[in-house]
């Protein structure tokens, strides 16, 4: 599982450090001015590390390498889209809602449950959005502290569900549920 | 393209809501891969906006809406349509929504006379997610991204335009400020 964090001696100019770490424990965050250009993580404050950058280390799962690719674009479209929405008067994701996604995903793959899509919400905060046969359930962070999912049909182009959402814990249960609504038991 | 000087606001009258036909469009501009990726049939829920600015079709042909504030033309931009019966009579499709609350005002700009915005612009995030949603499922796409138009599009679009004039000037006081007085409310 991934940790991110916004370390207290941050620099922009540094390249970050991309390592896969198990035992999460969020702990040491601060507000940073402006948004991080990326990720940076760090890895001293847990146990149990492993580096899945070294290609000679095998991977424990297939779920580490998704998840790495979710982290991956999510960086990406927080640095890439950061202009865009600021041309459209929109703020860009704060960093309490760029740890409240990573934590999301953290959470889910383990179940093997990635998002299909990344992106920033024209609402300010991220978005992100999982299909499951002819539903796709967009799930929002919004920079207020606010969460909220809709599922849309996109073969009725009807809303089927549309709620708001009081907790990361609660996010993840729904996600869960909606993954596993067409399970055939 | 080169910006028609029609246009332009130049002291030209602006107005009333009760005048915006029911039969007119709204035409939005979305960013080509942020907003409306390739291959996809709309623009990416994510990035539609409730306080979407719009130019009015009997104003405006739909690669009008291509110009921003300052008249720079974005040729790869993909235009969308949504009626301004869809805008208003949002209950119709959702009864999450009472009748009657939502709105579109004319709010001409120097270099854009047919500019119009969505009112009120206080809703939850649940009733964004849900108003968004519905304009998703109800655009018409006059232009795709990367696209543009035929000479004998633009004519047609020039008439279409022009049809869509005769409604506001023929048009009977199609709801009246009730909008405003419940968005008040």
């Amino acid at each position: 599982m991934i940790a991110v964090l916004a370390m207290d001696d941050i620099s922009f100019d540094e390249k970050p450090k991309m390592e896969l770490v198990s035992d999460v424990n969020i702990s040491r965050t601060r507000q940073v001015s402006g948004i991080c250009d990326e990720l940076v993580i760090d890895v001293n404050q847990f146990s149990h590390l492993y580096k899945a950058m070294n290609a000679n280390v095998e991977l424990m799962d297939n779920n580490c390498f998704f998840m790495k690719s979710a982290i991956s674009k999510l960086n990406n479209v927080i640095v890439l889209e950061k202009k865009y929405l600021l041309d459209e008067n929109i703020e860009p994701p704060t960093i309490n809602v760029i740890e409240k996604a990573t934590q999301l995903i953290n959470c889910l793959a383990p179940k093997g449950i990635f998002p299909d899509n990344i992106t920033t919400s024209a609402e300010e905060g991220i978005c992100l959005s999982f299909g499951n046969g002819d539903e796709t359930m967009f799930f929002e962070l919004y920079n207020n502290g606010e969460l909220g999912y809709i599922i849309e049909n996109k073969i009725d182009k009807a809303i089927v569900e549309n709620e708001d959402v009081l907790s990361l814990s609660e996010s993840q249960i729904i996600v869960e549920d909606f993954y596993n609504k067409y399970e055939i038991s | 393209m080169r910006f028609p000087n029609c246009l332009s606001q130049k002291n030209k009258k602006v107005y009333p809501e009760t005048k915006i036909s029911l039969k007119n469009r709204m035409y939005a501009r979305h960013k080509p891969s942020v907003d409306w990726k390739d291959g996809e049939e709309y623009p990416d829920f994510s990035k539609i906006r409730t306080d979407q600015s719009f130019n009015w079709s009997a104003f405006s042909i739909p690669s009008w809406a291509k110009f921003n504030d300052n008249k720079v033309y974005y040729s790869d931009y993909g235009v969308a349509g949504y009626s301004v019966d869809t805008i208003r009579n949002v209950h119709k499709y959702s009864s999450e929504f009472e009748p009657n609350s939502y709105g579109v005002e004319h709010k001409p700009l120097t270099y854009n006379y047919s500019h119009c915005e969505i009112y009120p612009n206080n809703l939850t995030k649940k009733e964004k997610r849900a108003y968004r949603m519905l304009l998703k499922h109800n655009c018409i796409r006059p232009i795709y991204p990367r696209q543009e138009n035929s000479k004998l599009k633009i004519l047609y679009d020039y008439i279409i335009m022009f049809i869509h004039r005769m409604f506001v000037v023929f048009n009977k006081a199609q709801g009246t400020t009730i909008y405003k007085a419940n968005a008040a409310n």
